[in-house]
């Protein structure tokens, strides 16, 4: 078996644990501790170790096998596959996301009022449907983030020219979030234009809006993943 | 003493906020793997379609917004 055949095996699976969604930030009953910023640098709660185990039996012609996201999001998954087409979801992760890590980032006072003043349950912007949330490879945040560290401060023009967008999106503290693929169970297709928080691009010019296929109009690699568990999130503080 | 009010705070990440003035805002988080904010104020028609519809018009409002975070040139940076 290849590399990449284990890697596409993998993914596919990956995807099957999207079942049903869960409940929405601010809609849980039951209070859930979020995961907390302190004073050191990894602060939140480590996702699982890395999973090994045996893929399951499917096979690599069936990267539709994002079909294991809930009815609906299963549904979007392979409607945007075949929008894609030769490109798919499975062959996306399987060569952009190969150590299955996903990060994204927010400023430090929306993640203190979206996330840990809510309690939230989920990263991301949630309806009825779930919660969803763009994300990136780790390592192509973190080495932005790491060339970018300026003594107690970071240089946000550097994180913006890493990662094709304006320097302003980076500007003050930060907070960069790191989910583990493999241990979340959330279900991950390629964003489309209907997701929530989807920026419609107007004109050439525009480089910080979405462009269906998996990349940004930056060129970085993104994933839509939906219902992305704060519990099993580290979250590392960028000043 | 906070000079704002948080009349609505949606899972959809955003906020209507009244401000000291009385005017009503809107914060959106915008973007998508590097999330931050913007605030649009409300014109009187607005107003008048949130204090009628709620959070269903402020949902409306804050996709549009998403959808083009300069909002033609009414949005600004948190």
């Amino acid at each position: 078996m290849t590399k990449l055949t284990r890697d596409l095996l993998l993914f596919s699976f990956l995807a099957l644990g999207c079942d049903k969604p869960t409940q929405p930030a601010g809609k849980q009953a039951a209070v859930v501790e979020p995961a907390k910023v302190g004073d050191g640098k990894e602060v939140g709660k480590t996702a699982e170790p890395d999973g090994k185990q045996p893929a399951p039996v499917v096979t690599p012609t069936q990267p539709e096998a994002v079909t294991g996201c809930d009815e609906k999001q299963a549904k979007v998954s392979q409607e945007a596959d075949e929008r894609a087409k030769p490109w798919s979801i499975a062959q996306h992760l399987a060569k952009n996301f190969p150590d299955k890590k996903v990060s994204w980032l927010m400023k430090a006072g929306q993640y203190d009022t979206y996330v840990v003043k809510t309690a939230a349950k989920n990263f991301g912007r949630c309806d009825d449907s779930g919660c969803y949330l763009f994300a990136a490879p780790t390592a192509l945040i973190a080495g932005a983030v790491e060339k970018a560290k300026k003594g107690d401060s970071h240089d946000a023009a550097v994180i913006g020219q890493a990662l094709g967008l304006p320097a302003k999106n980076f500007e003050g503290p930060l907070r960069m979030m790191t989910l583990d693929l493999s241990a979340a169970g959330s279900c991950v297709r390629l964003p489309v234009d209907a997701d929530p928080g989807v920026w419609k691009c107007t004109s050439a010019e525009d480089k910080d809006c979405f462009k269906f296929g998996g990349y940004t109009s930056g060129n970085v690699p993104e994933v839509m993943v939906i219902n992305a568990p704060v519990d099993k999130v580290t979250i590392t503080e960028i000043p | 003493m906070s000079e704002e009010q948080v009349l609505y705070q949606s899972p959809l990440m955003y906020r209507v906020l009244r401000e000291a003035s009385g005017g009503l805002v809107v914060e959106v988080v915008v973007g998508g793997f590097a999330m931050s904010a913007v605030r649009v104020r409300l014109d009187a028609g607005e107003a008048a379609a949130y204090a009628r519809d709620g959070s269903s018009f402020s949902d409306r409002l804050a996709r549009e917004i998403m959808a083009s975070p300069r909002f033609g040139g009414r949005a600004y940076e948190v």
